[in-house]
């Protein structure tokens, strides 16, 4: 895939940039998907998307462990102020979409967005 | 100072997933037969039932620490507990406004039967209490706190419903003034699990949903069986103390 970047997907998302807007020219690599941020530290990669209906503040502390190019808050769910707050310290692109994560998903590997295939 | 054992997570018959036979004498008459001395009530979302068995644990001297399991929209099950039965029913009420309106199957998921200090059926819930609240975890603990009570995020080590499995790690500013661990994991390895609890008071109870799961599986040091005793333990100030005891409990 060529080089992406987290910019390029704020249109196919639908969705608004919350946070961390330093770090819209983050590379994109790939792509995961999990509520249960224990899982995603175990198992995303460096450079991935996430797609999440957490809005949690320690989701950005797990983005910002995990190496992670954005985090995609789908569902129309409300980002916590303290949220934003820490993306933007971060610079980690806080996205937000009315879209359901699922559609969120289709929408990225469409786009040639990645898992891992081992899970 | 006494030593008191304790079990403070104890659902009743309100809660859907429990027996029907969690009836306020039924569960002090359990707890008085393991040597539990002090009990805490934690339904879903919901504290209908809890002074009704701090009503039976009186005349037993088994002290009911009254509280409640609350979901939060992380999918976090947190126990909070409260001395003053006001302050408690405020809470209930904020829980209440929060939490999802799902009307309960009672076939699918059980009765919530709501019982008077004797066993009594006296009401029954429409609402479904095994669902999420609205509210993210660090919104109920500062409520919590403001109101007086105790926030104690329940069976961190569990693969749901637990702090840790959803959110990761203890959020900062969190504070809570202590972390449930079940008592097939036991303390001793819940810590070496789980180095973000490190510095918190552990407690281990049984999260009964069965009289026969009841039993002491902490033990506290205290002046005497009270709400104000155990928040002082788990500070571990003038000499109270707690000791979560591990393997099959007492």
């Amino acid at each position: 895939m060529r080089c992406v970047k987290v910019r390029d997907f704020l249109d196919s998302l639908d969705c608004t940039v919350e946070a961390g807007a330093a770090g819209l020219d983050n590379e994109v690599r790939g792509g995961y998907a999990s509520d249960l941020l224990s899982d995603v530290m175990a198992h995303a990669r460096d450079g991935d998307i996430w797609v999440t209906v957490q809005a949690h503040q320690n989701i950005i502390a797990v983005a910002t462990l995990a190496g992670l190019a954005a985090v995609v808050v789908a569902g129309g769910v409300e980002c916590e102020p303290e949220t934003a707050r820490r993306a933007e310290e971060e610079g980690i692109p806080l996205l937000r979409t009315r879209l359901a994560a699922f559609e969120v998903v289709g929408r990225l590997h469409a786009a040639g967005v990645r898992g891992s295939a081992r899970g | 100072m006494q030593v008191y054992l304790a079990d403070l997570h104890i659902h009743t018959a309100l809660s859907p997933c429990a027996e029907a036979e969690m009836t306020p004498p039924a569960i002090v008459e359990a707890a008085v037969s393991r040597g539990v001395r002090m009990v805490g009530i934690c339904d879903h979302n919901s504290a209908e039932n809890a002074l009704s068995v701090a009503e039976a644990g009186r005349a037993a001297g088994v002290t009911v620490i009254c509280g409640m399991e609350v979901q939060t929209c992380e999918d976090v099950h947190v126990l909070t507990f409260f001395e003053n039965p006001g302050a408690l029913l405020a809470w209930q009420g904020e829980v209440y406004a929060a939490l999802s309106d799902i009307e309960n199957d009672e076939e699918r998921f059980g009765e919530e039967l709501v019982l008077d200090p004797m066993g009594a059926v006296t009401g029954r819930l429409r609402r479904l209490l095994l669902a999420s609240t609205s509210m993210g975890i660090d919104r109920v603990g500062r409520r919590v706190r403001e109101l007086g009570g105790l926030v104690v995020p329940a069976h961190v080590d569990r693969p749901s419903f637990s702090l840790i499995r959803s959110l990761g790690f203890v959020p900062p500013g969190l504070d809570p003034d202590a972390v449930e661990v079940s008592p097939r994991t036991g303390a001793r390895r819940a810590r070496e699990a789980y180095p973000g609890i490190a510095g918190l008071p552990i407690i281990v109870s049984s999260d009964a949903h069965r009289l026969n799961e009841i039993r002491a599986y902490t033990s506290f040091r205290l002046e005497r069986p009270s709400f104000e005793e155990i928040r002082l333990a788990l500070r571990s100030a003038s000499g109270r103390a707690v000791t979560p005891l591990d393997r099959e409990g007492i």
